[in-house]
């Protein structure tokens, strides 16, 4: 008993005096802390003034000459995140005069991953374009971590020298990797027009893709004249990319070859070439695209029927005539772009009047005919008693199914009759594209 | 050695092997928290949202796991920070009355929308979409929950699909973070998920108010961080199932899509068995992925009458998921899978209340008869509860070091993480035990 108790004692003894050392620790580590920021705020101060006057060199030797080597280095990389006006040169001067590159350099060597990745940061950081060599080696490092700090230091210092290193790693690195060129790219500016010129030309495909993508972000006329060139491509995946790219350019010169594409043989590029039609938004194009919706892929006619309704009226004019055609797809794609550009909710208020009244008469009862009511089913619950209800009413009232004629007054609760339609394959709420794609 | 002894510290070893099984995760799921932590995660959050690289998602919820206010669940939905998303809300009552309230707050639009229908699943009977299409209410009636899933995957327009459950909200810049493992080329990523917190606990970094909430918070902790973080650098996890799961669309096809009948769990579990086998049978390297961070705000139990209503859904899960997969039980075919996890978690797992119950009560009988000394009930003890504390300590010290979660509760955290692994844990065990013989 007496050395039970005793064991309980000591495992009790042992356990504060642990507590009392953890408490110890964790008080001195806050006061090095404090220390050591209220160094930095000191070094801080000194460099942002000192720097604007002196060179680096005068700057060591006069005011800082014997310095807290972690806190300098810390206010330094601060400074590198914030790239001070004017400053940056003298900043990476200041970090090199200080020993810190030549160490971090070293590090890119180190047989520890954490330290290598941690020297990739810093260095990445500070921004120093005489790292890029370095720097680049570290981008088949056979740890992810490694990589990606490279990744992030060769972003980070941008020159076209960086911007070619990473985009060397762009084979093995996937989505992740071009969103990293993507971001140095857009932070290069002008500089990267010519390096995606370059990458546009260039025999490796996967360098084509990317530059074709990236420049839909960049614009300008002389880098859609290079798109256009690239949509006769070997490459489908470059195709679709420059296609898609001339989409968010949404130059009008660029129709003549996007019109072209939408008779590509390659599916993707057609999808792509209705969208960025879509995006131009000229009706002339119009034509064109109601074509498209009898297209055999699935995601060119879905992408023919968005473009048409961005096109406004000038589409609405193609999607109304695409109600009567045979192809069951196109004309169900047709009613759901024009209940989604909001044309059939217009057309039924429109009833009200003499003008319209009887083009909208006629695409409402084609609408009820091909089972594509929802919206009209929607707005008719929604209006009062009145003329225009009685008179939708008489409207629907020969072309409804026995089960759909009460849609009207009570939309919310037809989900029985639309059941049995669904099954049907046409139902009220969504429509299958199988059918239509067989057609198609 | 007489027999009883032999099976005293049997007992003990089982328990010894169980912990230290999640003392390896756990250790695992530590180096994953740094592993993320050095790579950036969260620093390059806001560059990704206004990138044009970043694959768009859609994410689907069925209106019931919602929580009460199902518009302000959208609202917090839509505001995240990404480039491009869209909203999914499922119903099946025609009449339910949020519907109409979704329809009149977001202005949405009831359309004919034609979609591909790749999975067999039931046709909607309305669908309601809002001007900007970044909201849709597709009202399927009298269809069960994984039917709901699988035509929420048809409807679908993006190639990730992610799947909310349990009234979860994403906390601030998760589909950010979830995003990237998806983006990366190192290996395939069938399904990415993260940490969940309590929603009690959205407004400050603070303890949940209610004392069940706070175990249950510490036992999952536990789970998350040392099973959940750590098994996909092993092959697995067995079940990779939350408040919000981020898929590939076109995984989820190849798989065939949900189970039909069960609930949102059950299908979930079901379809990470199913992942492993498709990408096992392609020869593809592959992992699921565990963030390290917090990700979700999850509804907790609040009542035992709760806890005990989420062990056995979990319960009825795990068990017809596993019983419809065993044919990947100790095949060589499935890998570590079949070969390590799936034993081992029927060992450790499904049959833990049964033999902990078991070698609780014969210890306990043993000494009482005087046939063992009590030095080896202290064995068992050591090994059955204090080890597992000590355990949730560190999972707890972990997620408060690493994941930033729950700062500034000191000793108190750390007395809720020991005791719930000393007797919630047992208990609940316990209760598990109930309900698998009721059923």
């Amino acid at each position: 008993m007496g050395i039970a108790i005793f064991t309980i004692l000591l495992v009790l003894v042992v356990f504060l005096a642990l507590f009392a050392l953890y408490l110890l620790a964790r008080i001195l580590k806050i006061y090095a802390r404090a220390r050591r920021l209220d160094t930095m705020r000191g070094y801080e101060t000194i460099l942002y003034a000192a720097l604007q006057k002196l060179t680096p060199e005068k700057t060591m030797e006069t005011l800082i000459p014997d310095p807290d080597r972690k806190a300098l280095e810390e206010v330094l990389l601060r400074m590198g995140d914030e790239g001070p006006e004017g400053l940056k040169e003298k900043v990476i001067a200041l970090y090199g005069l200080a020993g810190f590159r030549d160490m971090r350099t070293r590090h890119l060597h180190s047989r520890r991953k954490s330290r290598r990745s941690d020297a990739a940061r810093r260095l990445g950081r500070i921004g120093d374009p005489g790292c890029v060599a370095d720097l680049k080696d570290l981008l088949a490092d056979a740890h992810k971590e490694v990589r990606e700090a490279a990744l992030f230091a060769l972003g980070r210092i941008g020159t076209r020298e960086a911007l070619e290193a990473m985009l060397d790693g762009l084979d093995a690195g996937g989505r992740w990797c071009e969103e990293k060129v993507a971001e140095a790219v857009e932070e290069a500016g002008d500089e990267s027009r010519a390096v995606l010129g370059e990458l546009l030309r260039s025999g490796d495909p996967r360098h084509r893709a990317f530059a074709a993508e990236a420049l839909g972000g960049v614009g300008g006329e002389e880098e859609a004249a290079w798109l256009e060139k690239a949509l006769g491509d070997e490459q489908v995946d470059v195709r679709a990319r420059a296609a898609a790219s001339l989409g968010k350019m949404a130059r009008a010169a660029s129709r003549p070859v996007l019109a072209a594409a939408l008779g590509d043989p390659a599916w993707e590029v057609r999808a792509q070439a209705a969208k960025a039609l879509g995006r131009i938004g000229a009706g002339e194009d119009a034509p064109l695209l109601a074509r498209a919706l009898r297209d055999p892929e699935w995601w060119v006619r879905s992408n023919a029927a968005g473009a048409l309704r961005e096109l406004g009226e000038k589409g609405e004019v193609f999607l109304v005539e695409t109600l009567w055609s045979e192809d069951r797809f196109a004309r169900e794609a047709a009613a759901q772009a024009l209940e989604e550009s909001g044309a059939v909710e217009r057309m039924v208020r429109e009833l009200e009047e003499e003008e319209g009244a009887e083009r909208g008469e006629r695409v409402i009862r084609r609408l009820v005919e091909i089972g594509c009511a929802a919206t009209i089913t929607q707005v008719v619950s929604e209006l009062g008693p009145g003329r225009l209800k009685d008179r939708l009413r008489d409207l629907l009232e020969g072309t409804l199914p026995p089960e759909l004629r009460r849609a009207p007054e009570d939309h919310a609760r037809s989900g029985a009759g639309e059941d049995e339609k669904a099954d049907e394959g046409a139902c009220g709420g969504g429509t299958v594209a199988g059918e239509g794609e067989e057609r198609g | 050695m007489s027999p009883y002894h032999l099976l005293a510290y049997l007992a003990t070893a089982y328990y010894v092997a169980l912990y230290s099984v999640h003392l390896v995760l756990l250790l695992l799921g530590y180096r994953a928290a740094l592993r993320w932590k050095y790579t950036g995660y969260i620093e390059e959050a806001h560059r990704l949202s206004r990138s044009s690289l970043v694959p768009p998602v859609t994410i689907a919820a069925d209106i019931d796991a919602m929580g009460n206010d199902v518009v302000r669940w959208v609202d917090r939905l839509l505001s995240q920070r990404f480039p491009q998303l869209e909203v999914l809300v499922l119903c099946r009552d025609p009449d339910d009355p949020r519907v109409g309230l979704m329809v009149k707050d977001y202005y949405l639009r009831r359309v004919d929308r034609v979609f591909r229908r790749v999975l067999d699943s039931p046709l909607p009977q309305m669908v309601y979409q809002s001007d900007d299409r970044r909201l849709t209410v597709a009202v399927a009636g009298g269809t069960r929950a994984g039917n709901l899933l699988n035509l929420a995957l048809n409807l679908a327009r993006y190639p990730l699909f992610g799947v909310a459950d349990r009234c979860s909200l994403l906390v601030e810049d998760a589909l950010l973070r979830m995003v990237r493992p998806l983006m990366e080329a190192e290996e395939s990523v069938p399904a990415v998920m993260g940490v969940e917190v309590p929603l009690e606990s959205e407004e400050e970094g603070l303890l949940p108010p209610r004392r069940i909430t706070r175990f249950s918070l510490m036992e999952s902790l536990r789970t998350q961080l040392g099973y959940m973080a750590g098994a996909p650098y092993l092959g697995g996890p067995v079940f990779a199932c939350g408040s919000f799961v981020l898929y590939r669309k076109e995984g989820l096809f190849s798989a065939g899509g949900f189970l039909e009948g069960p609930p949102v769990l059950e299908a979930e579990m079901d379809m990470t068995l199913r992942l492993h086998r498709l990408m096992l049978h392609s020869g593809k390297r592959y992992r699921f992925v565990f963030l390290p961070q917090s990700v979700a705000r999850k509804s907790f139990p609040r009542t035992w009458r709760e806890h005990v209503q989420e062990i056995r859904e979990r319960k009825r899960g795990m068990r017809s998921s596993l019983a419809a997969h065993k044919d990947m039980f100790m095949r060589r075919r499935y890998g570590f899978l079949g070969l390590a996890h799936l034993p081992l978690f029927w060992l450790f797992v499904n049959l833990a209340p049964a033999i902990g119950f078991a070698s609780f009560a014969l210890s306990l009988l043993f000494v009482a008869l005087g046939l063992v000394g009590w030095p080896v009930l202290a064995l068992f003890l050591a090994a059955f509860a204090l080890y597992p504390a000590l355990l949730g300590v560190l999972a707890v010290a972990i997620a408060r070091r690493e994941l930033g979660l729950l700062r500034g509760q000191g000793a108190l955290l750390y007395g809720y993480a020991f005791f719930s692994q000393l007797w919630f844990r047992q208990l609940s065990s316990l209760v598990a035990l109930a309900v698998g013989r009721r059923r």
